[in-house]
């Protein structure tokens, strides 16, 4: 079940890594460290999958949790300024939301 | 009492104006000259008698004395479009010529100097006070009918709806400007909507794509060369932009300012 929601997880993250890659462009490639680690949560993921180590599974979950909290100070400022716009975001969003459940269940183990 | 003579031609027009100011009280007299030797011999004259004056091209505007105004009007702490519909409505029951005395804060000062401009009136003078509000002097006048012929556009009007979550059109908004100047096209940018985001303190400077310098050393470069930057004041007070965190040389202005920009025909606009 646990590698359910790591699948789920993954699919959650390359989405994620499509529609974030068409903002990352819009926005003048402002969001670097953001896609770096959404990049690293997804090879840490994919790894927990192949790889039968907690290590590499808890790595995976800190990743997921840190690509949705880098998101925060950027959308924050987005959503206070270019709010006509942020049509453009919300499917990013939604998925950032989504993995961010996704980790936390997944460490804390429910099933 | 606006009083307006040419000294064209004369070798010492400060003879003339001399004796005009002999006779002169709470007036303003409006010179036109021939150009700049005409202007530093009024200049000296001017200085001696120790009177405020304004140069504007080859047209110098003396001030003699306390201009009174016919009616006056306060519009401090309106927010656009308040003051222009104020200040219209007043003028609509002045007759022509008549002048009316106009107390603003300074997110109306553009607004209001630009709106009436383009409705025909004349501004007499624009002193800030001790206060940090403006005083306007406005002569009401009307709207000529232009007849129609060809005018050549020199101008562009580039609007910026999109602000820093565009890069690219904030970039171009910037980079259009300059080509433009180069082009011998006057530039004026206006931001609007999402737009006003490039106006926050700061936010240019955050926006920078590996192919071009950072957005805010080209907004730097582009005020440099004196083109006006003017973020919409309904905007702005959406996203929280005021005066405090407004960044350096951008300048609040609203409806009439846009409006009177558009509906100048030597102006092309260019949405972004």
């Amino acid at each position: 079940m646990e590698q359910v929601i790591t699948l789920i997880s993954l699919s959650v993250i390359f989405g994620a890594m499509l529609s974030g890659f068409a903002t990352f462009r819009l926005t003048g490639m402002r969001l670097m460290p953001h896609f770096i680690s959404l990049i690293l949560a997804f090879l840490l993921t994919l790894a927990s999958l192949i790889i039968p180590n907690s290590i590499v599974f808890y790595l995976a979950i800190i990743f997921q949790i840190l690509s949705a909290l880098t998101i925060c100070p950027t959308i924050c400022n987005i959503l206070k300024t270019q709010f006509q716009n942020t049509g453009i975001y919300s499917a990013h969003l939604a998925l950032m939301g989504m993995l961010l459940v996704l980790a936390i269940g997944n460490a804390l183990g429910i099933r | 009492m606006v009083r307006k003579f040419s000294v064209k031609g004369l070798r010492s027009p400060s003879l003339l104006i001399d004796m005009i100011l002999s006779d002169a009280k709470d007036d303003i007299l409006i010179v036109e000259t021939d150009g700049e030797e005409q202007i530093k011999d009024i200049e000296n004259l001017l200085k001696k008698y120790n009177l405020k004056y304004e140069v504007e091209g080859n047209v110098v505007k003396i001030h003699v004395g306390e201009i009174k105004a016919d009616k006056s009007i306060n519009v401090v702490g309106a927010t656009c479009p308040g003051p222009i519909m104020m200040v219209s409505d007043m003028l609509s029951k002045m007759k022509n010529g008549e002048i009316l005395e106009i107390i603003c804060g300074k997110n109306a000062l553009t607004d209001l100097t630009e709106g009436l401009k383009g409705m025909g009136n004349e501004i007499i003078s624009v002193e800030e006070k001790e206060d940090g509000t403006y005083r306007i002097l406005v002569k009401k006048g009307e709207k000529k009918e232009e007849e129609k012929a060809t005018v050549k556009i020199d101008e562009l009007f580039i609007i910026n709806t999109t602000g820093t979550g565009n890069a690219e059109k904030a970039y171009s908004t910037f980079m259009m400007a300059d080509v433009a100047l180069k082009m011998n096209l006057k530039p004026t940018i206006f931001l609007m909507m999402d737009g006003a985001s490039l106006a926050l303190k700061g936010e240019c400077d955050k926006v920078k794509h590996p192919a071009f310098p950072k957005l805010g050393d080209l907004v730097r470069d582009i005020l440099k060369k004196g083109v006006k930057v003017y973020v919409c004041e309904l905007s702005a007070e959406f996203r929280g932009i005021n005066e405090k965190n407004l960044e350096d040389g951008f300048e609040i202005a609203g409806a009439p300012t846009f409006l009177n920009y558009l509906s100048k025909p030597n102006v092309r606009p260019v949405w972004l």
